[in-house]
């Protein structure tokens, strides 16, 4: 797709929304400069930080001295200090940047300046919510990341299994990734769609784009099945000389809601596949590649039920949870016998149980 | 012998990246520097004015040999240096842009630089790519999986005419020129995953 002329309509949208252009209209570039050093705040925060669902979050800017909260902040505030004030997740936090840029950590704000706090220039991050506030007026911070609590508060990965270990735990487990919930064939979660493989494998390459520092991510395009891109995901890291491979499977039953067909039914030895498959890639790039530090995954996205019945329309607790702890056992075990085939990451997807 | 404006973008940017995302790879690097000659055009300067050209990489974004030349050269020099899988700008570095920014010619520049780094603060690196993928110039030239100039002619003629929209739609000259370009950025991503969108 390509941008040739500019939908003005879509673009006014834009600035209508656009924080930066409110807090430039209502106090000049002193405005711009202020609401950028609350940007700051929260991107160096986050190297120290999470925020979470729960979390409340409040940093805001003053545009003018004033002499109440000067005095208030004497006994109510101190200065923050990057990965020693804040560590960990994110309960409840209220700062200031001050106009030097420097940060100040209210321990509550006395309601008596909550009105003066409001003519500044105010972000707050309540129940996954942001917005910005220019001068009491209100405006919501859009999702470029959809599924990320905040835009800003972010935490990136350089290690790709930390990465891979991440995704399963925050989005793949309970399906908060909304690229993920598109593979499956209904609500609760029990039955992938027919052939979901790409959905699944563009689901996990949308999270390490966005979180994951690298050269280059490679996504194997739905068409492709043929053996000149055998590789799922490739990504590259230059300056290391290194690469990984994923290669993506699936487990578990995948359906035709409209003739209640099962389309796929896959148990372990659909993951043994794959780790073969992985192994004789690695072989066949070693040969070619020798200088090229090339790595292997093998992520198995686990959606088995047990006692699902095609006329099934819900599974208990115990069957739908069955297989939550249970292991593939593989064998040849190559992240035994192989230096560059890592261990392979199960991701079990837990539906909605009655 | 490094291009002298290609090694001071690519030691200011290291340095805004550095600061603000913990290092830069190349392709990162690449990226910000074509944002910042897109800045240059948004304010309605030739392309030929900011010193070097752009061609598509493998990867379809935009490339840089002379951004490429001062990497290996600041790398040789010790004003850069590996961590991890990124890069970081020392000590040394900070004091050779810190110089650079003095010369005349270079504070011009160090605006579309700053405007370009400061879309960080907005966005993640790979949000950013993401934004230039739906960019005219380079989609065009990745889809047809080849490698060639970027901002050719009609290609600039575009951006000028798409900028000009822009900038009546801000309404203000911006002096900070990170307000245009986050802007254009979320515009190309809002169009381009509609569009997507539609495909599927």
């Amino acid at each position: 797709m390509t941008v040739t002329k500019v939908n003005l309509e879509t673009l006014q949208a834009l600035l209508t929304n656009e924080p930066l252009l409110a807090a430039k209209n209502q106090f000049g570039e002193q405005g711009v400069s202020r609401l950028k050093s609350i940007l700051y705040f929260l991107k160096r925060c986050a190297r120290y930080a999470t925020v979470n669902e729960k979390s409340n979050l409040t940093v805001f800017a003053l545009m003018q001295p004033d002499s109440l909260v000067d005095t208030l902040r004497l006994n109510h505030a101190t200065a923050f200090q990057y990965g020693v004030t804040v560590l960990g997740s994110i309960h409840s936090l209220s700062i200031e940047i001050r106009e030097d840029g420097s940060p100040f950590v209210w321990q509550s704000i006395p309601t008596q300046i909550g009105g003066v706090i409001q003519t500044g220039i105010v972000y707050q991050l309540l129940q996954s919510v942001e917005t910005f506030s220019v001068n009491g007026v209100a405006m919501p911070v859009g999702k470029v990341i959809e599924d990320a609590v905040s835009q800003f508060c972010l935490n990136y990965f350089t290690d790709l299994k930390e990465a891979l270990v991440a995704y399963r735990d925050s989005m793949a487990r309970t399906s908060k990734c909304h690229l993920l919930r598109q593979a499956w064939a209904e609500q609760d979660r029990l039955w992938f769609v027919n052939e979901p493989e790409y959905r699944l494998r563009r689901a996990l390459h949308n999270y390490l784009y966005s979180y994951l520092r690298h050269d280059d991510i490679d996504l194997r395009e739905e068409q492709n099945v043929d053996d000149s891109h055998p590789v799922d995901i490739k990504i590259v890291w230059r300056m290391e000389n290194r690469s990984a491979i994923i290669e993506v499977k699936w487990i578990g039953k995948s359906i035709n809601l409209a003739t209640r067909n099962i389309t796929a039914d896959y148990g372990d030895a659909r993951a043994r596949t794959g780790a073969d498959q992985l192994a004789k890639y690695l072989e066949s790039h070693r040969q070619e590649a020798a200088k090229e530090d090339t790595r292997g995954y093998l992520v198995v996205f686990d959606c088995r039920r047990k006692l699902l019945k095609p006329s099934a329309t819900a599974v208990t607790k115990a069957n739908g949870l069955h297989y939550q702890n249970r292991d593939i056992k593989y064998n040849p075990k190559f992240h035994k016998t192989r230096q560059d085939f890592e261990e392979p990451i199960r991701m079990f997807l837990e539906p909605v149980c009655v | 012998m490094s291009d002298p404006a290609a090694y001071f973008d690519m030691l200011s940017l290291g340095e805004r990246m550095s600061d603000l995302i913990e290092g830069f790879s190349r392709p990162e690097l690449h990226l910000l520097s074509y944002a910042s000659c897109l800045l240059s055009l948004y304010e309605g300067h030739p392309v030929a004015d900011w010193g070097y050209e752009f061609i598509s990489a493998d990867n379809g974004l935009p490339f840089a040999q002379e951004i490429d030349m001062a990497i290996d050269i600041a790398l040789g020099l010790g004003q850069v240096y590996p961590k991890g899988p990124l890069m970081l700008l020392s000590p040394e570095g900070a004091t050779e842009v810190s110089e650079l920014r003095q010369l005349e010619g270079n504070r011009t520049r160090e605006r579309y630089l700053a405007g370009a780094a400061d879309c960080l603060l907005v966005f993640n690196p790979g949000n950013v790519r993401e934004a230039f993928n739906y960019d005219p110039a380079i989609s065009f030239l990745k889809d047809g999986r080849h490698t060639a100039w970027v901002l050719t002619d009609p290609v600039v003629e575009r951006f000028y005419a798409n900028f000009h929209q822009l900038r009546e739609a801000l309404a203000y000259d911006a002096h900070d020129l990170s307000v245009p370009l986050v802007t254009w950025l979320k515009y190309l991503i809002q169009t381009g995953r509609t569009h997507d969108s539609y495909k599927s």
